[in-house]
């Protein structure tokens, strides 16, 4: 047995208890985590400081809502974070609404497909853990940091043509990869 | 019937990371709405993320934030979501931008199309929805930019093959392209276009003059 907090049972016990020790255990896991990744997008720390307390809170009002089976805790914490960060940035991003009846309906998942799925999100990372490091850094300064090709080729004082053949040739590369494992 | 033209990638990315503009948004998220394939890799996408936020390198949390948090957590409930209705056939998001079917503000533009225009660009070329006609061609034209569209209802074909709902077609300024709407019920489509038409012939100058307007 490990002592590594399970995070699924941490936030159910939030969800189903308002479990308020639980929830101080996923403090001291998630809050330095979402902390440094709200620093990536915003070099002011009291900000951050703010954002991360609003992140939290979310996570405690909408623990009910989370599905274990659609999302591991850190993707929903993750989504929790960039959607902080977006409204912090006073911008919008509409979403879909699952219960809509206008939606086409995923396939119900095959009993074992959680296991397939979890293993395909994880060969996702790998694979653009295995790019060069320059395409990798474009990639997820997009897919993690939420930044656009131009703010990202600003930073990294990169002709903005030059950053989007890295996007190109990262995704072929990892079409390749995908589809070889 | 599931679609079988897609967002690409890149953009899936974007709508994933949280970099896309509110327009740009509301056309890949209205397209997730209606396809399962997508939404599969913007959830991929995430999880990425997700394992990347694990990863992350831990700052120090000033002392008293977590005292701070705690303090503000309440016991009460959020509000209840509003019940979504029974049926719809715009999917959301769009349908919260424009409402649904029967409640658009249609303008007609020339026989057969109409437009309601929203509020957006995307990469500086406007975002309307439009209606066409079952049955209508629309002659061959091109465009300054990328000119995207996203069907809602009903389809078209152009030389790249039959578009349904939630199909997604890109065509850039290199192409000149006819498109005929589908005979049946009339084209309902999300399209980002410029222009919107640079006519290569008489007729559709006089489309575009019209259009124009």
């Amino acid at each position: 047995m490990s002592d590594e907090p399970d995070p699924y049972a941490l936030i159910e016990a939030v969800a189903l208890r308002k479990d308020r020790a639980a929830f101080a255990v996923l403090f001291g896991v998630y809050a330095p985590k979402v902390r440094g990744y709200l620093l990536r997008s915003s070099r002011d720390e009291v900000q951050a400081d703010e954002w991360t307390q609003e992140v939290m809170l979310r996570v405690w009002r909408r623990a009910g809502s989370y599905d274990p089976a659609k999302a591991a805790p850190s993707t929903w914490i993750f989504t929790i974070a960039r959607n902080v960060r977006i409204d912090a940035a006073r911008k919008v991003r509409p979403e879909l609404d699952p219960a809509d009846p206008a939606l086409v309906p995923s396939q119900p998942l095959a009993p074992d497909s959680a296991v397939d799925r979890q293993r395909r999100q994880h060969r996702v990372r790998a694979a653009v853990g295995a790019l060069p490091d320059a395409q990798a850094g474009v990639l997820r300064g997009a897919y993690f940091d939420g930044k656009t090709l131009r703010q990202i080729a600003e930073e990294q004082e990169l002709p903005l043509g030059t950053v989007k053949s890295r996007v190109r040739l990262a995704m072929a590369r990892l079409r390749q990869h995908l589809e070889g494992t | 019937m599931t679609p079988i033209h897609h967002i690409p990638e890149e953009e899936l990315i974007a709508y994933a990371g949280g970099a896309t503009t509110e327009g740009l948004a509301l056309f890949v998220a209205t397209h997730l709405a209606l396809c399962p394939d997508c939404r599969a890799v913007v959830e991929d996408w995430e999880a990425a993320a997700g394992l990347e936020l694990e990863d992350q390198e831990e700052t120090e949390l000033p002392s008293g934030l977590l005292d701070r948090v705690l303090a503000e957590l309440d016991d009460t409930p959020l509000p209840a979501d509003e019940a979504p209705p029974d049926r719809a056939v715009l999917p959301q998001p769009l349908r919260g931008y424009v409402g649904d079917v029967h409640e658009l503000q249609w303008r007609r533009l020339v026989p057969g199309i109409r437009q309601v225009v929203l509020p957006f660009q995307i990469d500086g070329t406007p975002l309307r929805l439009f209606e066409l006609q079952a049955g209508l061609k629309i002659p061959v034209h091109t465009h300054t930019g990328t000119e995207r569209t996203l069907v809602l209802t009903g389809g078209f074909t152009d030389q790249a093959g039959q578009y349904g709902p939630g199909d997604v077609s890109f065509l850039d300024d290199s192409e000149n392209h006819v498109q005929v709407i589908d005979p049946g019920e009339p084209c309902i489509a999300l399209i980002a276009a410029d222009g919107p038409l640079v006519p290569r012939s008489v007729t559709a100058w006089l489309l575009s003059w019209f259009v124009t307007a």
